[in-house]
C-alpha cells in the first residue's frame, strides 16, 4: 500500500476518512467507482490518489462483473512498477507516434472533394460549350451556303469559342488544384501508413509485455486465487470474475481504493487486511 | 500490380524496395506504381518474368461528382449517418427515394473519359 494520505468520502452531509471505509448499502457502488475516477457529483465525492490502469479492472468488485484476467494481471504488475524487455521499445515507439501525430496535425488534409466537384461541373459545362461551338459553326456554314450575311453568325461563333476557351482554362485550373491536393494528401497518407505500422508494432510489443508480466506473476496469482475466502480449487485463469478480481487486487499495489460489493469477507477490516489495499466497503 | 505466386510476390517486394520513388502504395502482394513509363516498365518486366502470376491494371482517381448521380452520393451519406446502426441498406432504402441495391448494381459508372479529371 503506497497510500499515505487517508481517503475522504463525502456523501451529502456524511464525511468518512480512512484507508478502509465502511459505507451504508444505500450508496451506489458504481457511483463511488466513478467518483474515485474523478467523476464527482455535488452529492458524492471521493478524495484519493489517482487510480492506476489496473483500477479499470478491479476498481469495483461485485457479483456479475466481468474481467479480462491477463490484461488485469499485467496491469497489476505495472502498479508494482514491474518492467519487461519490451518497455524501452514501446516507449521509443510512443515517442515516434507522438512526433508523427504532431506532423499529421500540422499538415491538414486537403479539401479534394471540393475540387472534384468543380472539375465535374466544369467538364459538363465544357461539353455543352463544345456543342454550342459546333452549332454556331453549323449556322455560319449554312449562312454561307445560302448567301446570307454572315456577320451575326461569325460573332456568335467567336463568342462561343471564347466562352469555351474560358471554360477550358477554368477546368485546367481546377484540375491543377486537385493534382496539388492529391499530392499533399498522398504525403499525409504516407504518414498515416507509417503510423499504422508503428501502432501494429506497438500492439505486438504490448502483447509480449503482457505475456511476460503474466508469467512473472503466475505463481503469486495462483496462490492469491487459492486464498480468496470461499474460493474453490480451480484453474486460476478460469476462476469466477470476483475471485479473479480479488486476487488481482491483492497482487496489485493500488493507490486509489477499490469499491468492494461482495460477501467474501467477515468485515471491512478483514477485506482491507487481505487485499492490502485501500477499500470502500459497501 | 497484383501478384499470384510466392516468387512473383518476392520480385514485387524487391522492386518496391529498390525503386521506392516509383511506388505510390504497397499492399501485401499488390502495389500501386506511379503512372510513368518507368512504372509501366517495372510492371511489364515482372509480367515477363512471372507471366500470369502478375496482373497489371490501370487505376484512375475516382470523381464521385462525375461518375455517379447525386442520388447515389446522397444515399451513401444518409445511410452512413442513419440512426439505427443495425438496419441493412435494403430496409433503409425501401421506405425512401434512395436507389435500391439492385438498381445500383445494374447501373454502370459513367466512363472515366467523361470525368475530365486527371
Amino acid at each position: 500500500m503506497t497510500q499515505t494520505e487517508p481517503i475522504t468520502v463525502r456523501i451529502g452531509e456524511i464525511v468518512r476518512r480512512g484507508e478502509v471505509i465502511d459505507l451504508p448499502t444505500t450508496v451506489n457502488p458504481a457511483a463511488l467507482r466513478d467518483a474515485i475516477r474523478g467523476d464527482d457529483s455535488d452529492r458524492l465525492s471521493v478524495d484519493c490518489e489517482r487510480p492506476q490502469p489496473v483500477h479499470d479492472h478491479v476498481g469495483y468488485i461485485h457479483t456479475g462483473m466481468g474481467i479480462r484476467t491477463r490484461t488485469a494481471l499485467a496491469r497489476a504488475g505495472r502498479s508494482r512498477d514491474l518492467t519487461t524487455e519490451s518497455d524501452e521499445e514501446i516507449a521509443a515507439l510512443d515517442a515516434e507516434i507522438t512526433e508523427l501525430d504532431a506532423e499529421l496535425a500540422a499538415q491538414e488534409s486537403q479539401p479534394a472533394a471540393e475540387y472534384r466537384e468543380q472539375i465535374a461541373e466544369s467538364s459538363r459545362k465544357r461539353a455543352e460549350l463544345r456543342e454550342a461551338v459546333e452549332a454556331a459553326r453549323g449556322r455560319l456554314e449554312a449562312c454561307r451556303d445560302h448567301g446570307i450575311d454572315t456577320d451575326a453568325a461569325v460573332e456568335a461563333l467567336e463568342m462561343a469559342i471564347r466562352e469555351l476557351s474560358e471554360r477550358e482554362t477554368a477546368t485546367a485550373a481546377a484540375t491543377e488544384q486537385l493534382d496539388h491536393a492529391r499530392e499533399r494528401n498522398r504525403t499525409h497518407r504516407d504518414f498515416k501508413e507509417k503510423r499504422l505500422r508503428l501502432e501494429d508494432r506497438r500492439a505486438n510489443l504490448e502483447r509480449e509485455a503482457r505475456a511476460s508480466l503474466v508469467d512473472k506473476l503466475r505463481e503469486e496469482f495462483t496462490a492469491a486465487v487459492d486464498t480468496v475466502p470461499g474460493s474453490k480449487a480451480t484453474d486460476p485463469f478460469d476462476a469466477p470474475p470476483v475471485v479473479t478480481a480479488l486476487a488481482v487486487a491483492r497482487i496489485a499495489d493500488l493507490d486509489a481504493p477499490a469499491v468492494l460489493d461482495c460477501d467474501r469477507f467477515d468485515s471491512p477490516a478483514a477485506a482491507g487486511d487481505w487485499l492490502g489495499s485501500p477499500i470502500l466497503y459497501v | 500490380m497484383i501478384t499470384y505466386s510466392r516468387s512473383a510476390r518476392e520480385s514485387l517486394r524487391n522492386v518496391c524496395r529498390a525503386h521506392e520513388e516509383s511506388i505510390v502504395r504497397r499492399f501485401g502482394r499488390a502495389a500501386l506504381f506511379e503512372a510513368t513509363e518507368f512504372g509501366a516498365f517495372q510492371a511489364l518486366r515482372l509480367r515477363e518474368k512471372h507471366d500470369d502470376a502478375v496482373q497489371i491494371e490501370r487505376t484512375r482517381p475516382f470523381n464521385e461528382f462525375a461518375a455517379v448521380p447525386a442520388a447515389v452520393r446522397e444515399a451513401a451519406t444518409e445511410y452512413e449517418n442513419r440512426e439505427e446502426p443495425a438496419v441493412p441498406y435494403a430496409a433503409f432504402a425501401s421506405s425512401t427515394d434512395h436507389p435500391s441495391k439492385e438498381q445500383m448494381q445494374e447501373s454502370a459508372l459513367e466512363p472515366p473519359e467523361s470525368v475530365g479529371g486527371p
